[in-house]
């Protein structure tokens, strides 16, 4: 008999809160703030808000906690909401006896997302090495500066760390692949995992992305790219947030457990959805950072049937909602109102939430997830909400 | 249904020669691309040696993207290296097949993008102080000012981008992020495209280049790289007792995985087949691979079992091979456990690593070609540099100085990665 992939389980940590019932109803979350930034001094930039984690807390997912110093911020994100996803569909994290299929053998699929590196670290490297006349000392950087980076910081910058951490903490040994691009990481990874479950590869996967980037690094990152809209952190408390000329930036997690459908009966899980098609494309010749609507246009429509519910992915950004209004038809559900542009997070985060919320409210038929990334990447999953 | 998948053509820029052909021919003859770090001064440096490819000028594949009116780039992105060396191949590729008709896939291996020194010259020490101070509310209220264009060279699926303007195709396309694993995984996703009917026709490989101050850095302070600066030709010695570290490479490499149909469409004589594709995870920690080999163990087990093998059949295995002193022996072990659970004796093993050095996030789909090669030509390609094979690698090594001939049907490429992740390929010489 032919495998089929189910979401039974949901785990999400954003600006919005911790935790599927917090994402319940985020896209009608009228009244959604970003906060002044947190993790730094943000005054001085043109971006000084965002929907932020108050703090990550990855720590009951945790074999050992003084390895929390290892891991940067999207991977503590991916790990707590990796772990809330299995409690969601009734898998003890942390006893790998009572998972329904070994450790060992659950597959483990991520969408990644950019990491600049930590600005203020290079900042004192480049103090110790350099003088304003002659820029780097390349003798002095190779000599004495290089003792100021920190052994293991290229470990908080390599996008599978998240990866790695989750399958550490939890024993996981299956297969496993960490995926961008960036916006469309998420969906690709959950294509990804749906593929491994209908050939037989495992039974069971956590699909997952996470992003982090409102320090200094991701924040002027984001503003130069033109992506972020500029906001000081008290145009955040006043203004129209619904007609900026950017995305309010934002960070998460998103984990799904997704399992072959015989699994999930045998063991009376839950069943969310089940997972339909999944398309991805990336334009020839896209513009760096133009929204190209008939490319994700052509992927809604691979995956999408009449009268489905579809995710968008503009949210704050105005003139781009009106685009993707106009290529995608109707109305679109924008969970990301609550949670901001979450980079690679953002396609599998407003899936999670649209999914947390067309369960509660007793919703039954198609939800499309649309994901786009800077370059003309854009992807789409379709999946059938049943619980 | 899953289709037969063949590689067609392969597209090779490396430290031991660009195209098919010179790579294939340097392989045999144990050729080594070690020598001085010569692209910038790394004369203070605890490591001053890597495997460079030697007269590469990065403007030539981005101006001839931009004189193709094919897509846009911003002139910044050629200070990345690893970028222009993935569209070098792209570019080569594309004069050896011309223009690929239809959807196209494109997988990538992509590797970590480190500041570069004019990056930190332009956006940071305008903010640092004479007493070892940076200011970073200057920097932030700067941000904005700067001339620098270098976040989108950071961009994840940027290269992917530029690459798919030079092969003129759009489609399916990811970038994978395993690290030392990443472009055997983004072959992997060729595969499984090509196989389930996505696509015809699929790209995948990778590139990358350390090469550059930050880039080397990060490795030397992780205690990853050799230090035998004196002797550079020699330096990467996988499975030798007195290995100290692996040698930096950089190079860019693509594959043309298509259907056997499609292959014939077009004219084109199949190199090989592909057959398996595995991947796993070590679960056991971010710097060393499981003490046992178990996750490469299992990345190989589920290959041979993807390709509907036994490990009997596989006449070669292409080592991951880094040359540190955890991987080398942790991988034959690994290797010697799953043929001897199987009942059978383990095949010739190498590391090319050892010719090419380690090209990072490009080191599987190199070594992927090097198995193309070995299969195509009929040769196990050498492990150069062991003086003293060290006991703990209980698998026959190719030592060698140059490529012994054979009558090889079926190999395997491994590929393990920071972090814990793990890929294998199983490829076999094509035969109707």
């Amino acid at each position: 008999m032919a495998r089929r992939a189910v979401i039974t389980g949901i785990g999400l940590v954003s600006g919005a809160g911790v935790g599927r019932e917090a994402h319940i109803g985020c896209a009608d979350r009228l009244d959604a703030r970003p906060t002044a930034l947190a993790l730094f001094d943000g005054s001085t930039m043109p971006v000084q808000a965002a929907f932020q984690v108050s703090r990550p807390r990855p720590a009951p997912f945790m074999k050992r906690r003084k390895d929390l110093k290892l891991m940067s911020r999207d991977a503590q994100l991916a790990l707590q909401a990796a772990g809330l996803a299995l409690t969601d569909a009734l898998i003890a994290p942390m006893d790998p006896d009572a998972w329904p299929i070994p450790p060992e053998e659950a597959g483990l699929f991520m969408g990644v997302g950019l990491e600049p590196g930590n600005i203020t670290e290079l900042g004192y490297v480049a103090a110790d090495c350099s003088s304003a006349h002659h820029g780097i000392d390349l003798h002095r950087l190779g000599g004495s500066s290089i003792d100021l980076i920190p052994p293991l910081s290229a470990l908080k910058t390599l996008p599978n760390m998240a990866l790695a951490h989750i399958s550490i903490n939890l024993g996981m040994m299956g297969p496993g692949e960490a995926l961008s691009p960036w916006g469309t990481a998420g969906i690709a990874a959950l294509g990804v995992a749906v593929e491994s479950i209908e050939r037989g590869e495992c039974e069971m996967a956590l699909v997952g992305a996470s992003d982090s980037d409102v320090d200094l690094g991701g924040v002027s990152t984001h503003a130069r790219l033109g992506l972020a809209a500029r906001l000081t952190a008290a145009q955040a408390q006043s203004s129209d947030l619904w007609s900026l000329d950017g995305f309010v930036l934002g960070e998460g997690a998103a984990f799904l457990v997704v399992e072959d459908e015989a699994l999930a009966l045998r063991r009376g899980a839950h069943i969310v959805a089940r997972v339909g098609a999944v398309a991805s494309r990336t334009q020839s010749g896209a513009a760096l950072a133009a929204f190209d609507a008939g490319c994700l246009r052509t992927v809604v429509n691979q995956v999408r049937a009449g009268g489905d519910l579809v995710t968008g992915v503009g949210g704050h950004w105005a003139a781009w909602r009106a685009a993707e209004a106009e290529a995608l038809g109707g109305d679109l559900l924008y969970p990301s109102r609550a949670t901001g542009w979450c980079a690679a997070a953002s396609g599998l985060l407003d899936l999670g939430a649209a999914l947390a919320t067309a369960c509660d409210r007793g919703y039954h038929g198609g939800l499309v997830g649309a994901a786009w990334s800077p370059g003309g990447d854009c992807a789409a999953v379709r999946c059938e909400v049943m619980e | 249904m899953s289709r037969r998948v063949v590689i067609s053509a392969v597209s090779v820029i490396s430290p031991i020669g660009r195209g098919y052909d010179e790579f294939a021919t340097a392989l045999k003859q144990g050729a080594s691309g070690g020598g001085p770090v010569s692209l910038f001064d790394a004369s203070t440096f605890p490591t001053r040696i890597a495997a460079e490819v030697a007269g590469f000028d990065p403007e030539l594949p981005l101006r001839r993207l931009l004189e193709s009116e094919r897509g846009s780039y911003d002139a910044e992105i050629s200070e990345d290296r690893k970028t222009a060396l993935g569209l070098a191949a792209a570019w080569d590729l594309v004069d050896q097949v011309g223009a690929l008709k239809g959807d196209v896939a494109l997988h990538l291996g992509t590797g970590l993008s480190s500041a570069s020194v004019r990056e930190l010259e332009a956006d940071l020490v305008p903010f640092t102080g004479g007493d070892g101070s940076f200011d970073d509310r200057a920097y932030g209220a700067q941000c904005l000012a700067s001339s620098s264009t270098s976040p989108w060279r950071h961009l994840t699926g940027e290269a992917n981008r530029l690459m798919m303007s030079a092969l003129g195709v759009s489609g399916p396309s990811s970038s994978s992020f395993a690290a030392c694993a990443a472009s055997t995984h983004a072959i992997g996703r060729a595969f499984r495209d090509v196989a389930a009917g996505r696509v015809d026709r699929a790209v995948a490989g990778g590139m990358d280049s350390m090469v550059h101050p930050f880039g080397m850095i990060s490795f030397m302070r992780l205690g990853a790289l050799s230090t035998a600066n004196e002797d550079p030709r020699r330096a990467s010695r996988p499975f030798d007792r007195d290995r100290d570290g692996f040698l930096l490479g950089e190079g860019g490499v693509l594959l043309l995985l298509e259907t056997q149909d499609a292959a014939a469409a077009r004219g084109a004589r199949p190199l090989v087949e592909v057959l398996g594709y595995g991947t796993s995870m070590d679960a056991h920690a971010v710097t060393a691979p499981h003490p046992e080999g178990r996750g490469a163990y299992l990345a190989m087990q589920r290959a041979v079992r993807d390709a509907g093998l036994s490990t009997a059949d596989v006449g070669y295995v292409n080592a991951h091979g880094t040359g540190t002193p955890l991987n080398d022996g942790t991988e034959s072990r690994a290797v010697r456990d799953l043929w001897a659970d199987q009942g059978h004796a383990p095949p010739p093993m190498s590391s090319t690593k050892s010719m090419t050095g380690h090209l990072i996030a490009a080191a599987g789909a190199l070594e992927a070609v090097a198995c193309v090669a070995a299969l195509d030509r009929g040769f196990l390609p050498p492990s150069i540099n062991i003086e003293n094979l060290d006991p703990v690698c209980e698998v026959p090594i190719v030592d060698a100085a140059t490529g012994p001939d054979a009558d090889l049907r079926i190999a395997m490429t491994n590929s393990f990665g920071f972090g814990g992740q793990n890929g294998s390929l199983i490829l076999r010489r094509w035969e109707k």
